[in-house]
């Protein structure tokens, strides 16, 4: 065989050695991996893998077999070398004797010698005893075969020991990914709900469906996600078909793993995931108002803030939730859905508010969970506009050729379109309806203003007189997107009564009035007689003299008595409240007693039958006392009825002939415009001229009426009244007027100005004949009211004289135990003494004042004061210490001369240490003055940068003492003397600044000098502290003046104390009440100019002055009268500290009253015209209280009326 | 073992060492129970500077009073006593500047009660022995040790009282009581409104000793004693 025929034949029978190598590797391979089929196989058996473990073993088996072929693979791409092949064969051939591969290798060398070259020739010899089979490793062949038909023959073996669960634990170990279950002696059909998510906090029911053979267990094992396992025993199989076995978890708090157990079968695990209630995480809004609001866009939290929006406004959302949501949606009226680009947390979505529904959002996840939110917001509706018609407020009757007046005012919570004043027809009484059209009289355009306010005045109004005129305002807001607001006022109606009318009227209620009154006095009086006889029968002594039990009274004749007392309430609150005011004047005592003893008086009533048998007593006397009281008041304002009534004929007379002076200077000026424009003669006009005419009959007759009635009362009115008559009647003043109606129903207007002229002329004449007369009795009536003012004040001051005279008296004879008559000797002694002693006292403060000079003023001030407080115990028992010494200081010279001495000094003296004293001082001194023009130029010593001040509890010292030991005034002084020792007034005035305010209260007297602020005196000089407190000090001060009045600088008081000004014109004190009038420049309080109370007070006041002098001067007054019933209970509100709504309201409804007092004033005399029995006065329920205090969660009740009120439009 | 005869038996000296253990406890106790001296050198026993602590030149205040007040200051023996202050004063002196010594400032404790004890004796001066209120002075910036001139005074406690009149504005010492200890508790837990805002104000506590009235005792120079100031805090 040739050298390259051998290799070929090496390298051929190298593949045949490796693909036996190959053989062997597969047997082995697949000897192995049925090997651990049946090890899987057989503990599958006993150890029912679940899926995990079922899917782990068969990848390690994969895993094998990989290893294995890549290993069968490598066996086949081994490549021998044909030397290793020669190796190979010349070792299973010994007999080949290494010539194979000598002659391989031989044949590969290039350059071969001789030798090697004949080697080669040789050609492989022996090679026929080359068998290749025999080259097979037939033992590792054998082997692994038979290790492969152990292998199968277990398998199968097995398989026929087992049975069909060993076929089910192949297939389920060949295939982990089938659902097959372990053989097992009891079977799990399905358990629910599997894997699934529950809300935390929600119950969970675990359960799972199981037949199998009857013993078995049934077990659920649960994983907490933060706890360790538990096993929960559910049962025992009944062995009857399929049965369920469940568990419940009552709130879920954490996640779960889960399986059942059913004897050898055990389920899956399966997870439970707890998910957190879904909620909004953010929720941002943007508001955009609608624009008629001019408010600006607003940004808010949803979840936490809580806006005002209005209606109408567009609402951006965007919200987040703490998980992806399904859905979205914003509910007002109809459901919006919201959007999401992702479909993830995050939501948004716009919104109009076009309710004022709230609204809600909505959102749900994928788990089905949901959640909603309100948006808190208070959504403002666009309210209609209000209006509100301040006079007049009922129908009203007016003068003839009056024109109407209307105030009123429109608001709008957003602004107003226009307003418009219509008439309608007069029989309408449609308030706030829009069901018949009106004739616009005119019309407001408004930019959107939210408050509008007018006071419309007629004038030029063509109307009939003969008919009531019907007006009616129209308000229209400026809402957008729909339909704009519109309010109507309620009709308001002018009517222009014949005199004779008015008088049969006037004369009717007059009649009725004076029936009133005496019905009530009669009431009230009847039922205080018996109330005193049910009083009567209460008291023991009558009830045991009667044989019967105390307190027997039924208490249906205290209730009957109670009810009695509330009909006269009643009456007398109708009488009050009628806006026609029958009472006049009289109204206010009325309207007092109505709001207090009456409702008093019905609450003692009712409580006395429930009330102890000794309180009943003392209730019913309070009843009696009470009723009593009121009929005083009622019985005085009977008789007094008939002066209000003809005090009422008197004022209407005058209006009356004020309304002629005006309607007829009114006609003159509109005729004499007339002549040049003919479109201003109308028969208004006509009608107006013609009507004044009948007036002025109408009033002359009235005026001789009662110039009859008022002859005895009134004189002098009187013959007034009859002369205006006799003027009228001789000047023929009603043919005149007629005549001017003529010519102008004639168009000739020329012709109509000189009758007209000539009566308004005459009318004018008697107006300031009446307006002498009115002046002169105001002024009468005013000095008489004066004088019994006076009158009265000086029987009170006698009546206090003798009141304390007795006081004294009784005190005197109580203190006294002789009670001879040489006390009361002693008494006038003592009397007659202090009398004299005072008039001393009255001769010294005279000669004091004489004694000051014109002192010098520093004019400077040391701001950095300190204040050290020293504790001092007060000697015992030196409060009552009396006069130790009295001394008398002569008026040396030396002070004269220190003075003067001091001129040129620069420098303070220094001081030692001082203290304060334990005692009050026991010394009086007496000084002796120096006259004004001795003293020299007091020298100011310049001041410390710095000033000590040394204070202390004040000592202890009875008044009387201390008044005994006051020193006399002086002018004794210094300009700087060395300090120290004990802080006591000083004998001398010092200008050192260096006072202290000490422990004890300055002597009462005139003290000049500079000083700290220090405690309250009676000094006149000059402070130098730049700031300080007045402290206690001397409280027996008489108001005075220091000589310089207005000295610079200014002092920063700490606190504020209500000293009175005796000296220091430093710019620094101030007080609310007024003081001396002074030299020095005006300096208004810097804290607040006066007192609320205080101002409220003073316009009452003046309101009530006013009122005083129009009803003395037979003035209208209008609803002044109100105007100072709210002003008088804003007062009480004020000074009894209630909630400042209230007090606003009492004021709000004040200027109402003046608002409407001004309408009912500005033009002819309007009066109401309203029928109709009046209700209760206003705020009658919520004013009637009782003496008790109310509780007060009701007086809180009543505060928070009040703001609502306040808050109201 | 060492034994000692104490009234014919036998003690063992181990328990005479337990006795006096126990007592010694005791008055260390009692002394940690009352606190430490506030006032440094309070016993003036300080031999590298008898005053330390204390301040008796007032030149620095430009009072003209003051100014020679610590040539009448000294720290002396006083019959057995060791090492006692002296406030030496002739008549004059003694009716109007006296002679003043005060402790440097002890920064105060809000809300404690304090106690202030001394001993004095006279040969005729009387004194006036209390305990000021500081507060810093306006402009100085505050720092860990205050002179009095850097304070401003804003409070006066009530004073020793060494008679039997426990009252009145001077301490009420005589010649003839020899050595006398007084002592006060303060503030006053029932001060008024008007003492309680000036209390408040207080940051520093200064014991204030001061010669003042009384008699030179018919010398040249009355001399007041005064030693053991103790000022400590008791609640």
């Amino acid at each position: 065989m040739s050298p390259l025929g051998l290799q070929n034949e090496l390298t051929r029978i190298g593949r045949i050695l490796n693909r036996w190598q190959a053989e062997i590797r597969a047997v082995l391979l697949v000897a192995s991996a049925i090997i651990w089929l049946w090890l899987l196989a057989l503990s599958d058996i006993f150890f029912r893998y679940q899926r995990t473990g079922r899917l782990t073993a068969w990848l390690f088996l994969l895993a094998g077999a990989a290893v294995g072929l890549w290993y069968i693979a490598a066996a086949l791409r081994n490549k021998r070398t044909p030397c290793g092949v020669a190796a190979r064969i010349e070792n299973s051939f010994p007999k080949l004797d290494n010539h194979l591969i000598n002659t391989l290798q031989f044949s590969q060398h290039a350059n071969a010698d001789p030798m090697e070259q004949k080697y080669v020739e040789r050609n492989a010899p022996d090679w026929r005893i080359v068998n290749i089979k025999a080259l097979q490793d037939r033992k590792a062949r054998l082997r692994a075969y038979a290790l492969l038909f152990l292998a199968c023959l277990a398998l199968v073996a097995t398989g026929a020991l087992v049975g069909g669960a060993w076929n089910n634990a192949l297939a389920r170990m060949l295939n982990p990914f089938s659902p097959r279950a372990p053989i097992t002696l009891a079977v799990i059909h399905g358990v629910t709900p599997g894997d699934s998510a529950v809300l935390k906090g929600s119950s969970l029911a675990l359960a799972c469906k199981v037949s199998g053979k009857k013993g078995q267990m049934v077990y659920l094992d649960l994983w907490p996600e933060d706890d360790k396992r538990s096993v929960i025993k559910l049962g025992r199989l009944t062995g009857d078909g399929e049965e369920t076995y469940a568990h419940q978890i009552p709130r879920i708090a954490t996640g779960y793993q889960y399986r059942f157990r059913a004897g050898d079968a055990v389920s899956e695990r399966f997870t439970v995931q707890a998910l957190p209630p879904l909620a909004f995480s953010r929720l941002e809004v943007e508001a955009t108002p609608p624009a008629m609001t001019r408010l600006g866009a607003l940004r808010f939290n949803g979840l936490t803030a809580t806006p005002a929006l209005p209606q109408d406004s567009i609402l951006t959302l965007d919200l987040e939730c703490n998980r992806a949501l399904v859905s979205a949606t914003a509910v007002t009226t109809n459901p919006v859905a919201l959007e999401s680009p992702d479909r993830g947390q995050s939501w948004s979505g716009r919104v109009v508010l076009a309710s004022t529904h709230p609204l809600v959002i909505t959102a749900r996840d994928a788990h089905g969970a949901t959640t909603e939110t309100t948006l808190k917001i208070e959504i403002i509706p666009d309210a209609a506009p209000a209006i509100h018609v301040i006079a007049p407020t009922t129908r009203i009757r007016l003068a003839a050729g009056a024109a109407p007046r209307i105030h009123w005012e429109v608001s709008d919570d957003f602004g107003l379109v226009s307003v418009r004043l219509e008439t309608i027809p007069s029989q309408e009484k449609s308030a706030g309806r829009d069901n018949i059209s009106g004739t616009e009289i005119q019309a407001w355009s408004l930019d959107g203003t939210r408050a509008f306010a007018t006071n419309w005045n007629g004038e030029g109004l063509p109307f009939r007189m003969n008919e009531p005129l019907a007006f009616r305002i129209v308000a229209v807001d400026n809402r957008s997107g729909s339909e704009p607001n519109r309010t109507i006022s309620a009709p308001i109606v002018f009517e222009w009564p014949t005199p004779r009318a008015v008088a049969v009227q006037s004369k009717a209620a007059a009649d009725k009035l004076s029936e009133t009154m005496k019905g009530l006095v009669e009431r009230q009086r009847e039922n205080l007689e018996k109330t005193t006889s049910l009083e009567t029968a209460l008291q023991p002594a009558r009830s045991a003299a009667q044989g019967d039990a105390v307190g027997t009274v039924k208490p249906s004749e205290w209730r009957d008595a109670a009810q009695a007392q509330q009909v006269i309430r009643s009456i007398a609150g109708q009488l009050i409240a009628d806006p026609k005011k029958p009472l006049g004047t009289l109204t206010a005592p009325v309207r007092k007693l109505y709001l207090g003893m009456m409702t008093e008086v019905i609450d003692v009533l009712t409580r006395i039958p429930g009330a102890e048998t000794t309180q009943k007593l003392v209730l019913a006397r309070r009843a009696i006392l009470l009723e009593t009281q009121i009929l005083r008041v009622l019985t005085g304002t009977e008789s007094a009825v008939d002066t209000v009534k003809r005090n009422q004929e008197i004022t209407g007379l005058l209006g009356q002939l004020d309304a002629l002076v005006k309607g007829q200077g009114s006609a003159l000026a509109q005729t004499k415009a007339g002549v040049t424009n003919a479109a201003a003669l109308n028969t208004a006009l006509v009608d107006k001229q013609d009507r004044l005419a009948g007036e002025l009959t109408e009033f002359v007759q009235s005026c001789r009426k009662d110039a009859t009635t008022l002859t005895a009362s009134e004189m002098e009115f009187s013959k007034f009244l009859t002369l205006i008559a006799d003027g009228c009647e001789s000047n023929k003043l009603a043919a005149l007027m007629l005549k001017a109606a003529e010519c102008l129903q004639n168009k000739q207007p020329d012709l109509a100005i000189p009758p007209q002229a000539r009566t308004l002329t005459s009318l004018m004449e008697f107006q300031k004949l009446l307006n002498n007369w009115r002046i002169q009795a105001a002024t009468q009536k005013t000095a008489d009211a004066c004088e019994a003012l006076q009158e009265a004040s000086k029987k009170m001051d006698k009546l206090l004289e003798l009141e304390s005279k007795s006081v004294d008296a009784i005190r005197e004879t109580l203190r006294q135990e002789d009670k001879s008559k040489k006390a009361t000797n002693d008494l006038e002694e003592e009397y007659v003494e202090l009398h004299e002693q005072m008039k001393e006292s009255l001769l010294q403060i005279a000669t004091d004042l004489q004694i000051f000079p014109e002192l010098p003023v520093g004019n400077d001030l040391v701001t950095d004061v300190f204040q050290v407080f020293e504790e001092v115990k007060q000697k015992i028992g030196s409060d009552k210490f009396g006069i130790a010494a009295r001394k008398g200081w002569q008026k040396e010279d030396f002070y004269l001369e220190s003075t003067e001495a001091m001129q040129n000094t620069k420098k303070r003296l220094d001081d030692v240490e001082s203290w304060l004293r334990d005692q009050p001082k026991t010394t009086k001194n007496d000084f002796e003055n120096f006259d004004q023009q001795e003293m020299p130029k007091v020298p100011i010593i310049p001041l410390a940068s710095e000033m000590e001040d040394i204070i202390g509890d004040l000592l202890k010292q009875e008044e009387s003492i201390a008044k005994e030991k006051a020193d006399s005034a002086l002018n004794l002084l210094n300009p700087d003397s060395e300090m120290g020792a004990d802080i006591m007034e000083g004998l001398t005035a010092s200008y050192s600044a260096k006072g202290k305010s000490g422990n004890t209260t300055p002597d009462h007297r005139e003290q000049d000098g500079r000083s700290i602020v220090g405690r309250k005196g009676m000094a006149n000089g000059e402070t130098s502290a730049g700031s300080g407190k007045i402290n206690e000090g001397d409280e027996n001060i008489e108001k005075r003046m220091t000589q310089d009045a207005a000295q610079s600088g200014q002092v920063q008081e700490d606190g504020h104390s209500e000293a009175k000004a005796t000296g220091g014109g430093k710019g620094a004190g101030y007080g609310d009440e007024l003081g001396m009038s002074g030299s020095g420049p005006r300096r208004d309080s810097k804290i607040k100019q006066g007192s609320e109370v205080g101002l409220q007070a003073m316009l009452k006041r003046n309101a009530q002055a006013l009122y005083a002098r129009s009803e003395l001067s037979h003035v209208r007054t209008g609803s002044l009268d109100e105007a100072i019933l709210w002003m008088q209970k804003a007062e009480d509100a004020i000074a009894k500290g209630y909630p400042i709504q209230q007090v606003r309201e009492f004021q709000r409804r004040a200027v109402a009253s003046l608002k409407k007092t001004q309408t009912e004033l500005g033009g002819a005399a309007m009066e109401s015209a309203d029928s109709a029995a009046p209700g209760a006065p206003p705020l009658d329920d919520q004013l009637a209280g009782v003496r008790d205090e109310a509780p007060a969660a009701y007086r809180e009740l009543v505060s928070e009326y009040f703001k609502s009120l306040s808050a109201a439009p | 073992m060492s034994q000692y005869l104490f009234k014919g038996r036998k003690i063992r000296s181990g328990v005479l060492h337990s006795a006096f253990f126990i007592l010694h406890s005791a008055f260390l106790l009692s002394s940690a129970w009352a606190g430490p001296n506030l006032a440094v050198n309070g016993h003036f026993d300080d031999t590298n500077e008898f005053l330390h602590g204390w301040k008796y030149n007032y030149e620095d205040t430009g009072n003209e009073w003051l100014a020679a007040n610590h040539t009448f200051v000294c720290v002396t023996n006083e019959g057995s006593k060791k090492h006692v202050l002296a406030l030496k004063a002739d008549q004059d002196h003694l009716w109007n500047q006296g002679v003043t010594v005060d402790s440097d400032p002890i920064p105060i404790v809000p809300g404690a009660r304090y106690k202030l004890t001394a001993i004095a004796k006279t040969s005729g001066p009387d004194c006036r022995i209390f305990v000021e209120g500081y507060r810093w002075r306006p402009g100085i910036k505050p720092h860990a040790h205050p002179k009095l001139a850097e304070l401003r005074k804003c409070y006066r406690f009530d004073r020793l009282y060494f008679g039997a009149d426990k009252s009145g504005i001077m301490g009420g010492i005589t010649r003839n009581q020899g050595w006398t200890s007084a002592s006060y508790a303060f503030p006053d837990p029932k001060m008024s409104k008007l003492a309680r805002e000036n209390c408040d104000k207080i940051q520093f506590l200064v014991v204030h000793l001061f010669a003042i009235g009384g008699n030179t005792g018919g010398q040249e120079f009355g001399v007041l004693y005064v030693d053991d100031v103790i000022l400590e805090m008791i609640n």
